[in-house]
């Protein structure tokens, strides 16, 4: 067996050698000294074969990648320098100088646009702006929220986690604990943020979407605000009146805990189409808790949290029958957004 | 989790027609998901009595029987021969779907047929065809008093809601996973008074035990086993459970197995505490010790998977071993068969945490594991043992063998106090506190004064904040008016990073780019191609795809991986560009968080037929312009590109090409990268040789926009314009000759501006090149003479000249 494994280190000193050596050295895969190696291989007893087989591929491997790092080489020393400062290259004649392209080939991602939009209908409305993080820790995802450590209810939000412990946000949530610290009574901030659900994708499923997160805290603040802030903003959104309805649902972070629906709008529905209702935001109270962990006195401070899906609201606005147009990089689906 | 209306309506009055109950339960106590009636699947299928029973002249296993169904006397060839005459069937005619296979995409529907030669007229149905169990090998006999012709639907009140509720609705509420608390919801979500049975509400004396069985019960690990009760039956009989339950378990999701094991499901679905049942003579001495598992013990459930068990995970052990894994499943050392004779039922609790760890450990989530995840209380294991025992029919004729051994906890009642006036403020209602109680007291919430008394059942209510949720769900949160909240009239806070990316959101799209989102995740085989380190992106441990891997410290490269698509679907020329954000392990804040940079990506590419025919020179340009662009338009004036040859600078550096890469600087302020990719990225991503792109830190460029702002006053006297050609050779830059030219002529008085006209190279290779500025001059006080014009840049050139050794032409 050592006899075999000196003839391909030899083999592998020499046609390192002339990797370096030849001009065309891709040549050696096809040459003599491999073909040998792969002729003795059918000689060996059965036994050994397996194991000097693996060895010849991972010298013709190693081989490979020097030959194309090599190559990679060669093609970048005939690469000529440009003189960075110029503002064009030389000899280009007037009607072939860089130039920007024509304003209608351009547009905006339909999602940026809209949470610009829903962005600046909050601002208008009192609210600061907070962008939320992409990675995050367990104190923000969870226990600032209200999730006891290990409690069951963290098994509803499938989150992806790094080797070290990071959370991909399952929620804009993570940022409560933020704003409210950050910001001076009355805290009046929406968040929005990429969300991230370890999900499998298909026509209404992403594992990477956008929530705006809201947090409103005051002295006096009701559920009754709550609701007509959310009706204001949505009336503003679509431009008309909204028709709205609220679930009951558990979140740890507030109490009372809703779902919110809205009927879809008229001026969206098909000729025909008949009544359906979507569930737009998780939204309620928030739980005393929360409050605490970031020393507001719940006795003299209430207030409300919401977390809007945006993908979804996109997607009734312009009648988007797939989710996975947004991330997919098709021009076909994007030059439709101006 | 599946609710049985019929079983609800045993327990407390439904006023509401079935849809508007639905909406009630979706609107104020739980997310349904689908709701389906039951008698759909049964329909025209009926009890039919055997009057004539005989073996199959040609086939060994199958029977034929003459049947009759109420309507008239037919044959049936069945694969059972040992139904007799006077035997109750179900049948299932032809044209009559078979109740399992309802819901398949492809139902199996029965036609008149001809087995062996003779004529079957349908079929007689086992317990798996009608979905009230498992059996496949017989006829199910029924055990109905009805007479034949009767619809196998009024035979076992089939005709049911069945109501499947999201469980994560209430993932805070143990009490609503069983039917008692799910009853107790629908009343006072009706505005009706619930009472539950009074076995649920008291303790039940336990039944005399004539003590002929041994039994005894050690619990090392009380605090995440509170309550372990156990106690022995003799004299068991293990058969089939009467249909009626068996239908009402499986209607629920629950799979019937015997008398035994229903009756232990049974209570579960009624009040959510689990049960289970050992074989009492395969407890090793009769003696259950309740522990963590010793390092490498090893059990084999009851659905055949061994398992290691996890150190943290509560183990049932005899003196041999284990024999269940506690509240998730039992073990098959211990499980009771045809031929047990005697039994021991646990009825215990275990803490949630503990129970939701050994699930996840060994993937198991049982019926068992889902209802002590919520959280039960261990104060219903006593009441709900002693009303099984009180019943012994149910449990197949046993003798109660022992006492019931091991402690309960006593769980200390809670109260809340509660101000009604507080709860109004907070939701923002009007309610009387009489009608508040009201909506309490349907719930067996007692109110007294100040204070709510919370049931032992209801672990979710600890703060008033909960009683308020309690009462607006109850009464209907669509009682509560929306009302806008009063705020001060001060100005928002707006951000200038937000300012900067709507405006170059607006700017770039304006300049034909398109903005695209993608994925924070890229690939392994993505960082490859284009020959970026992996080293400090931060990976996703449970990555749904590797696509995903790891968290892009670049934008870049996902834009570029977006090219080749999209000139494949037509495109000649595109700019794409992203704003996103990038992490690497490089970079910690304060918070010991990943510091997360704000980033501008940008890439412009044309295929090699549109680049000849519109772009005469290199990539690099094409991409700069875009850059300077946005400069000019956000009002940054100043701004360098400068040479930078160690790659490790930036992590974006190693995607360009050595020979075509800028940084890009404002004053001291590296923003970022501008360059052509390198011949390896090219080719892996099958980009065309006219390709560039770059990436900057939109944080700095924020910094350092608003400081740059300035104004020149409008010229009032006429200006001329002048074209100066250098002859410069290749180791000055362009950006040298225009600096140098335009500082020799500036000056207070003057108003000038210069801008690149040509540069002029004879071949490539060429050791100088020909720039042409045109510079535009007026001075601010008069109209110049051209001789003074001529001086003052005669004098430019020639000082640019001496200083650049360069020559005028």
């Amino acid at each position: 067996m050592s006899q075999k494994n000196n003839d391909i280190d030899d083999v592998r000193k020499e046609l390192k050698k002339k990797v370096n050596e030849l001009e065309d050295a891709r040549s050696i895969l096809r040459g003599p000294e491999l073909r040998d190696l792969f002729k003795k291989l059918s000689s060996l007893p059965t036994s050994d074969r397996a194991k000097f087989g693996q060895e010849i591929n991972s010298l013709k491997n190693e081989l490979i990648g020097l030959i194309q790092v090599k190559e990679e080489k060669t093609l970048e020393s005939e690469i000529i320098t440009l003189d960075i400062t110029a503002p064009f290259s030389a000899n280009v004649p007037e009607d072939k100088k860089p130039r920007i392209l024509s304003a209608e080939r351009g547009s905006k991602h339909p999602i940026s646009m809209e949470l610009e939009n829903i962005k600046d209908i909050f601002v208008r409305m009192g609210f600061n702006v907070e962008e939320s993080r992409q990675l995050d820790d367990d104190y923000h995802m969870f226990t600032s929220l209200n999730f006891p450590k290990d409690h069951p209810a963290r098994d509803d939000y499938d989150t992806f986690m790094t080797e070290e412990g990071l959370i991909l946000p399952a929620h804009t949530s993570t940022m409560q604990n933020r704003v409210m610290k950050k910001y001076q009574l009355p805290v009046r901030v929406v968040m929005p943020g990429r969300t991230f659900r370890n999900e499998d994708v298909d026509t209404t499923h992403e594992h990477t979407f956008h929530q705006v997160e809201g947090v409103y805290v005051d002295k006096g603040v009701t559920l009754g605000d709550m609701l007509g802030t959310l009706v204001a903003f949505f009336e503003e959104y679509f431009g008309q009146q909204i028709e709205y309805k609220t679930q009951p649902f558990f979140f740890p972070f507030v109490e009372p805990g809703l779902e919110f629906l809205i009927k879809k709008p008229e001026a969206l529905k098909k000729p025909g189409e008949s009544e359906s209702w979507m569930e737009v935001m998780g939204c309620g109270m928030i739980h005393p808790n929360v409050l605490k962990e970031v020393n507001i006195n719940p006795d003299k401070y209430s207030g409300f949290a919401w977390g809007l899906g945006v993908e979804r609201m996109v997607m009734l606005k312009y009648g988007i029958e797939d989710i996975r147009h947004f991330m997919s990089g098709n021009l076909d689906f994007l030059r439709q957004f101006k | 989790m599946k609710v049985s209306l019929n079983i609800i309506k045993q327990l407390t009055r439904v006023k509401l027609g079935n849809n508007e109950l639905l909406t009630r339960i979706n609107s104020r106590l739980a997310e349904v998901e689908d709701a389906e009636n039951l008698a759909d699947k049964y329909k025209d299928i009926l009890v039919a009595e055997i009057i004539e029973a005989k073996p199959h002249p040609d086939a060994d296993k199958l029977g034929v029987y003459v049947i009759d169904n109420g309507i008239k006397k037919i044959q049936v060839v069945a694969g059972d021969k040992t139904l007799k005459v006077g035997n109750k069937v179900a049948h299932i005619a032809p044209g009559l779907t078979v109740p399992a296979t309802f819901y398949d995409d492809e139902p199996f529907v029965l036609k008149k047929v001809k087995l062996r030669g003779l004529d079957s007229n349908g079929m007689l149905g086992s317990a798996k065809e009608l979905d009230f169990g498992d059996d496949h090998d017989k006829v199910l006999k029924l055990d109905t008093d009805k007479p034949a012709g009767t619809t196998l639907v009024e035979a076992y009140e089939l005709d049911d809601l069945i109501i499947d509720i999201e469980n994560k609705t209430l993932t805070h509420r143990p009490d609503c996973f069983g039917m008692i608390g799910f009853a107790r919801e629908v009343a006072g979500i009706q505005d009706l008074q619930f009472t539950s049975p009074s076995w649920f509400l008291e303790t039940v004396k336990t039944p005399k035990s004539n003590n002929s069985l041994k039994l005894s019960v050690n619990n090392e690990v009380l605090k995440v086993c509170p309550t372990y009760l156990a106690v022995a039956l003799s004299d068991v009989t293990i058969k089939q459970s009467p249909i009626q339950l068996m239908t009402y378990l499986s209607r629920v999701g629950v799979r019937p197995i015997n008398n035994i094991v229903d009756m232990t499901n049974y209570y579960m679905v009624m009040t959510g505490q689990p049960m289970h049942a050992f074989d009492y003579d395969k407890v090793n001495n009769a003696n259950i010790t309740v522990r963590y598992p010793k390092k490498g013990e090893k059990l084999t459930l009851l659905d055949g998977k061994e398992i290691e068990i996890h150190k943290k995970a509560v183990t049932i052990c005899d003196d041999k071993g284990p024999i269940a894994l506690g509240g998730v499943m039992g073990g098959a050392n211990s499980e009771i068969n045809n031929d047990t004779k005697n039994i021991v039922i646990e009825c215990a609790n275990f803490d949630m945490y503990s129970i939701r760890a050994t699930s996840m450990k060994h993937g198991i989530f049982s019926d068992a594991a889902t209802r002590f995840m919520r959280g039960q209380s261990p104060a219903l294991c006593e009441k709900v043992l002693s009303e099984a025992l009180s019943h012994p029919a149910d449990t197949g004729g046993a003798k109660v063998a022992s006492k019931i051994i091991g402690d309960s906890s006593t769980q200390k009642t809670q109260e809340i106090s509660v101000k009604y006036e507080k709860i109004n403020n907070l939701l923002g209602a009007d309610m009387a506190s009489e009608e508040q109680k009201r909506r309490l007291t349907n719930v067996e919430i007692i109110t007294s004064g100040n204070k709510v008394v919370v049931p032992y059942w209801r672990r979710d209510l600890n703060i008033w904040q909960d009683v308020a949720e309690e009462i607006s769900r109850l009464s209907g949160y669509d009682n509560i008016k929306a009302t806008l909240p009063t705020r001060d009239i001060k100005a928002v806070d707006i951000d200038g990073l937000e300012v900067v990316k709507q405006k170059i959101r607006s700017l770039l799209s304006s300049a034909g780019a398109n903005e695209l989102l993608t994925y924070s995740g890229v690939s392994h085989k993505l960082m490859e191609k284009v020959n970026l380190n992996i080293k400090p992106l931060y990976r996703i441990r449970n990555s749904i795809s590797p696509d995903l891997e790891f968290m892009r410290a670049s934008l870049l490269p996902s834009l570029m991986d977006k090219i080749h698509l999209n000139h494949k679907r037509g495109y000649g020329e595109m700019a794409l560009f992203e704003i996103g954000k990038t992490h690497s392990k490089d970079l910690i804040g304060e918070d010991l968080l990943p510091v997360e940079l704000e980033r501008l990506s940008f890439v412009f590419s044309a295929d090699d037929k549109t680049a000849v025919a519109h772009y005469g020179g290199d990539a690099f340009y094409q991409v700069k312009t875009y850059l300077e662009y946005l400069f000019s338009s956000l009002g940054i004036d100043e701004y360098n590109f400068v040479e930078e040859k160690d790659v490790k600078i930036s992590y974006v550096n190693g995607l360009f090409t050595p020979k075509r890469r800028a940084k890009i600087m404002i004053d001291d302020n590296s923003l970022g990268v501008v360059g052509e990719f390198t011949h390896r990225a090219r080719k892996g991503l099958k980009l065309p040789d006219f390709s560039a792109g770059f990436e900057i830190d939109l944080k700095t460029l924020t910094s350092l926009r608003d400081k740059s702002r300035s104004y020149y006053p409008l010229p009032r006297f006429p200006g001329t314009e002048h074209d100066i050609t250098f002859e410069t050779p290749r180791e000055v830059s362009f950006e040298q000759v225009r600096t140098q030219f335009e500082k020799n002529i500036i000056d207070d008085e003057l108003i000038m501006s210069i801008w690149p006209i040509d540069i002029y190279q004879k071949y490539v290779d060429s050791p100088t090149s020909n720039i042409t500025l045109r510079l535009s001059l007026a001075n601010k006080e008069k109209t110049m003479s051209s001789e003074e014009i001529n001086k003052i840049v005669d004098r430019a050139v020639k000082t640019t000249e001496k200083k650049l050794s360069l020559k005028r032409i």
